[in-house]
């Protein structure tokens, strides 16, 4: 099967399982709803908060999956994730500094702004820590990212404790340590829509590129990339995808990681076809995520991030191992 | 990583949304106007509330409660529609109540929404024993028994003056209460427990400590050697014994001389609700015996 044939393929099918399990988050939840009431007023209501949402788990959902997809295209390694090297705890830091300051209202996009500031400055750091000469080995980019995130994690702590009784609006540290895709004002979820949708498109005009520099640095020079260009704008492109997911909706771990090989391994590695795909399933997986986590309780929610660590720590083992195994770097 | 592990990876995820989907839904409940005389449909998101709603008569209009609603018994048949300050709004909306009575939210934000769906919210302040009373009164009037929670209200006040006594600083006890031991944790001015403790005549250690509910450190406890410890929480094993094992604490005075108290029930002093009251009549009589003992 050709690259484009992969991609038409794989669009028709996770379309479909998209439009589906939207479908399905309409009906799901504690109160029922049943198929014929959704276009009735009486469950107009709950229809509303579910289809947001959804709609705020397809637009995270597809934001982290490609911010994996281009870290792990960027620095060539598979362990690389927005969360697990801390770009999230970073963009987390950004947001309540932002809501503290009193900022959010000043309009929607202030605090995926400052979000992103934070995300940029995070993957810098980890970067330059992790960077010998010219690679960036695998363990050190991993302890780059563990203690960036853990000091940006204490920090996210020490905001909430120190406001909390203020009731400023900072949200519990539950919900920035391990997410939610409550909907609770939804100009966050449009100021969410537009930086990620805008993240995604520019990334899908950069896949030449990442496969280009799949195959090391210096070879893309050779071939003609501007490779540190190139790198930046794709970093900032991360940054910005996952401070607009981080600002609207917490710390919501290991998607970037787990959506991008599950979708590597029927796909293969070209990023023409991976990307677009990633960006589909990581919404339909982040969508039924959100189902499980609103309706495996009697009452309440669970965190959603409760879910995603679940399936994606052992992932992340996994993959460790294989690398290790494989004697990469 | 073979493709088939995938798959089944996928299988489970949506056979656990599947299950989860099928699992506690509960119909929802056709939203109409009030009609006079139809009772008042009340969910409560706080224990406090849920006991003051009882003591008023009105548990039958209880729809909901918060999962920390344990007092009275009866409270547990009603259903639980999320935690304290932080309910299931999809609950909320499918049982449509009336009125929502809470106080505090975990996200203020969700105040809005459940306006929107068409119920009242009413958000009381319980923060000292004052507010507590006060707040009897705003749910009475809001729930419409505004005479019966006046006269609840009032009765409560005038046993709160009657435990609230005059004792000249020098002669109160040192009191430090325990909320937890790790981290070590107590309530300081501005909380109702330090209220408690002035009222019933002893002296909270903690209440100059600047934050209201707060840590303490082991070193400020022992420095400021209280006379009475209350362990306001289950321990494990024999209270004085565990005490009197931490390094340093053999020599406070309340660990010496046997004032560890671990019988009080924790919910009378910890529960901004009308039992506080019965609290504050169980620590009055706790720190006269001890007075009465010093004296002797």
């Amino acid at each position: 099967m050709t690259g484009g044939q992969k991609l038409a393929r794989g669009i028709i099918i996770l379309g479909a399982a998209l439009v589906v399990s939207f479908g399905w988050a309409l009906i799901a939840g504690h109160a029922r709803v049943p198929v014929r009431g959704l276009f009735s007023e009486q469950y107009a209501g709950l229809v509303r908060i579910r289809a947001a949402r959804a709609l705020l788990g397809i637009i995270v959902g597809a934001g982290l999956s490609v911010s994996g997809v281009i870290l792990q295209g960027v620095l060539r390694n598979p362990l690389a994730d927005p969360y697990v090297l801390g770009v999230s705890s970073g963009a987390g830091v950004g947001a309540a500094l932002a809501m503290l300051a009193g900022l959010a209202a000043m309009g929607a996009w202030v605090v995926p702004g400052a979000a992103f500031i934070g995300a940029v400055l995070a993957i810098l750091l980890v970067y330059l820590l992790a960077r010998e000469g010219k690679a960036v080995p695998v363990y050190t980019l991993l302890l780059a990212g563990v203690i960036v995130n853990s000091v940006a994690g204490s920090f996210l702590i020490f905001l909430v404790h120190t406001t909390i009784a203020r009731g400023e609006g900072l949200h519990s540290v539950m919900w920035w340590l391990l997410g939610s895709l409550q909907v609770l004002e939804p100009g966050r979820v449009i100021a969410a829509g537009a930086a990620v949708g805008l993240g995604v498109l520019i990334t899908l005009f950069f896949t030449r590129d990442l496969n280009v520099l799949s195959i090391g640095e210096e070879p893309a020079a050779h071939l003609g990339l501007r490779v540190e260009r190139t790198k930046k704008l794709l970093f900032v492109v991360a940054s910005l995808v996952t401070g607009a997911a981080v600002a609207a909706s917490g710390l919501i771990g290991f998607v970037g990681l787990i959506v991008p090989h599950g979708v590597r391994l029927v796909v293969g590695p070209d990023n023409k076809v991976l990307v677009p795909l990633s960006a589909l399933a990581g919404a339909v997986f982040l969508v039924i995520a959100d189902i499980i986590a609103r309706t495996i309780l009697p009452a309440g929610e669970l965190p959603i991030g409760v879910i995603t660590a679940f399936l994606g720590g052992p992932f992340f083992l996994y993959l460790l191992r294989r690398q290790r195994r494989g004697g990469v770097q | 990583m073979k493709q088939w592990m995938l798959w089944a990876a996928v299988a489970a995820i949506v056979t656990v949304a599947i299950i989860g989907t099928v699992s506690h839904q509960v119909p929802v409940r056709p939203r109409t106007d009030r009609a006079e005389g139809d009772p008042l449909r009340l969910v409560s998101l706080s224990p406090s509330v849920t006991e003051i709603l009882f003591e008023l008569g009105l548990e039958e209009n209880l729809i909901g409660v918060s999962t920390a609603c344990t007092y009275p018994d009866e409270a547990a048949d009603i259903r639980r529609v999320g935690d304290m300050g932080a309910p299931d709004l999809e609950l909320v909306q499918a049982i449509a109540p009336d009125l929502l009575i809470a106080t505090s939210f975990r996200d203020t934000e969700m105040v809005r929404v459940i306006e929107a769906t068409g119920a009242e919210v009413l958000l009381v302040d319980q923060g000292c024993l004052d507010e507590v009373v006060d707040s009897i009164r705003v749910i009475g009037r809001a729930a419409g028994h505004e005479e019966r929670a006046a006269n609840y209200a009032q009765g409560l006040r005038a046993r709160i003056e009657e435990a609230t006594v005059t004792v000249p600083e020098g002669e109160r006890p040192r009191v430090f209460v325990e909320l937890s031991p790790q981290p070590l944790s107590t309530g300081a001015k501005g909380t109702f427990l330090d209220d408690l403790i002035v009222r019933a005549g002893g002296s909270n250690i903690a209440h100059d400590m600047g934050t209201p509910w707060t840590r303490i450190s082991p070193d400020e406890v022992v420095a400021h050697d209280p006379e009475i410890i209350i362990i306001a929480y289950m321990m494990d094993g024999d209270t004085q014994q565990s005490l009197e094992r931490r390094v340093g604490w053999g020599r406070v005075s309340a660990v010496r001389t046997g004032w560890v108290i671990d019988t009080i029930d924790e919910d009378l002093i910890m529960r901004p609700g009308p039992r506080l009251v019965d609290g504050l009549e169980e620590l009055g009589d706790l720190f006269r015996r001890y007075r009465e003992q010093e004296q002797q």
